[in-house]
């Protein structure tokens, strides 16, 4: 048996997958799915979501995925990985992941632009069908493969952009993209995700429990708890999450009834005492919109 | 820490709003399954055809699951026993429902037959109503058919020459002393009748019985009596 059935769960709370049903969507979240579906919508071409280490921003684009299917209209594709060489490379895979059929033995970057142009007209025009694509983990992509995207972004009739695309990174992105001028200018939609406040921490951490089937009125977190775990985790939702489920944990070994401050405490002073410290800086840019 | 089911209703973003007022026309398909590939290419009506179709034949397949299939898991007797009875119930129905259809569609309905002899005991065949040709006839002749009857002999009536001779001697030993004494010969004609042996006067009409012979007819002429098919005119 899980250690979450002894609390009364029926899944695990705060595991770190993307999973979208444990997605807590604060108003600025919120705020950035339904612009992004608006940008869909109007055809606006390219929209860019910063944000730093833990932030959620995988897990907005799996819910942002589960949304589009709930809707008509839409073809989208999701990039985890992009990280290629050369533009070929990249095109390559772009083709692949579109599910585009080579008819050429040996494509050329040149054949492989024009099936992806006829590919998009085909869609977007006579299917009437909006192509999205999203890429994660933007901030791993070179100087090759945003040129190829530029060239993407090309593609368009006298009112609308044929391709939808969203590149989610993180915060190192945004000086990269500034050294492209011809690509920043395209940017319409420009949205960065924040830590949590206490008080979203608060409801995050009801979500999370309720989603895994907690129904009793007691608390599992004092209040002094999760203003310890905000402290430590500084609202980033995957630290926080984190040390919630090492304090669950904790909660069932020592057969516990709430999480205290005493037991986060001790919890984080462990860390401390072994190393593990938080490593990466905590960058806090404001981007201009 | 408030209560983990203290859940307020979450106000509409203005970018939630907007999108709503964008995609009025364009509203999200409720409950819409995931699709692999991420592609949602095709005809909408189709689509959802499908979708419902499947949702509708999904849940079906889990009701009859849950009903007719479904384990019980653990050592819950009591609810093994309720759905063993509700399998027992289900097919008792259907046999029933069978039985009826298979009763109104192959079996051609019977007149059910009204016994007139309601006395009658068990073994012993009922008396068959009146044939139309009997009702018929003016009940002078029935109550006559009644009394050429005799209960001891069985005899109704005879053809042989002995029994007539019977019958002819025997209605003169009955009305030998009778006399019309006079005839009113009104919407009813009646007659009366005096007993010289006894000393009696009958006032009788047709279809009366005196001195056990059967008034048959009253006329200017007289009264006819019958006894066992002898007639005698009485004057």
């Amino acid at each position: 048996m899980s250690y979450y059935r002894l609390l009364g769960l029926n899944r695990e709370p705060f595991s770190t997958s993307p999973d979208p049903a444990f997605f807590y969507q604060s108003e600025p979240h919120r705020a950035i799915l339904a612009n992004l579906l608006i940008e869909f919508r109007l055809k606006r071409g390219l929209s860019v979501v910063l944000g730093d280490v833990g932030t959620g921003k995988t897990t907005l684009a799996r819910k942002l995925i589960q949304m589009l299917k709930e809707r008509e209209g839409f073809l989208f594709h999701i990039v985890l990985d992009p990280t290629y060489p050369s533009e070929d490379l990249f095109f390559s895979s772009l083709i692949r992941t579109l599910g585009i059929g080579v008819a050429a033995a040996s494509p050329t970057l040149i054949d492989y632009r024009e099936l992806l142009e006829q590919y998009l007209f085909h869609k977007s025009i006579a299917d009437g069908q909006t192509v999205v694509l999203l890429i994660d983990e933007a901030h791993k992509l070179n100087a090759l493969s945003l040129e190829a995207l530029r060239i993407l972004l090309n593609y368009e009739t006298n009112d609308a952009k044929l391709l939808q695309l969203v590149l989610l990174g993180q915060l190192e992105l945004l000086p990269v993209m500034r050294g492209m001028p011809n690509l920043a200018d395209r940017i319409s939609l420009k949205c960065q995700l924040k830590p949590l406040d206490v008080g979203e921490t608060h409801e995050m951490i009801r979500f999370r429990l309720r989603e895994a089937g907690y129904r009793s009125p007691a608390p599992l977190f004092l209040d002094e708890a999760v203003g310890t775990i905000h402290e430590f985790g500084e609202g980033y939702p995957r630290r926080m999450a984190m040390l919630c489920h090492r304090a669950l944990r904790e909660l069932v070994m020592r057969r516990g009834r709430v999480v205290d401050r005493t037991l986060v405490d001790a919890l984080v002073q462990a860390d401390r005492e072994a190393g593990w410290e938080p490593s990466h800086p905590l960058q806090k840019h404001v981007c201009a919109a | 820490m408030r209560s983990v089911m203290a859940d307020l209703p979450r106000k509409d973003t203005a970018e939630e709003q907007l999108l709503r007022l964008i995609e009025g026309a364009q509203p999200p398909k409720p409950d819409a399954p995931p699709a692999s590939g991420g592609s949602s290419s095709g005809p909408s009506w189709r689509n959802r055809l499908l979708q419902e179709w499947s949702a509708a034949s999904s849940h079906a397949r889990m009701r009859w699951h849950a009903l007719f299939r479904a384990r019980p898991r653990g050592g819950d007797t009591v609810l093994r026993q309720l759905r063993l009875a509700g399998r027992f119930v289900w097919v008792a129905l259907a046999g029933l429902g069978i039985y009826i259809a298979v009763t109104v569609a192959l079996v051609p309905a019977r007149r059910p037959q009204v016994a007139f002899d309601t006395g009658r005991r068990p073994g012993r065949e009922a008396v068959k109503p009146p044939s139309p040709d009997t009702l018929m006839k003016p009940m002078a002749d029935y109550l006559s058919s009644v009394l050429q009857r005799n209960p001891f002999t069985g005899n109704s009536g005879g053809t042989a020459a002995a029994p007539v001779q019977r019958a002819r001697e025997r209605l003169k030993e009955l009305v030998g002393s009778l006399v019309v004494v006079g005839i009113d010969r009104g919407a009813t004609p009646e007659a009366l009748i005096e007993d010289k042996a006894q000393g009696r006067t009958y006032f009788v009409k047709v279809g009366d019985v005196v001195n056990g012979a059967f008034v048959k007819e009253i006329s200017s002429r007289g009264v006819i009596v019958e006894y066992e098919g002898e007639e005698e005119l009485l004057q």
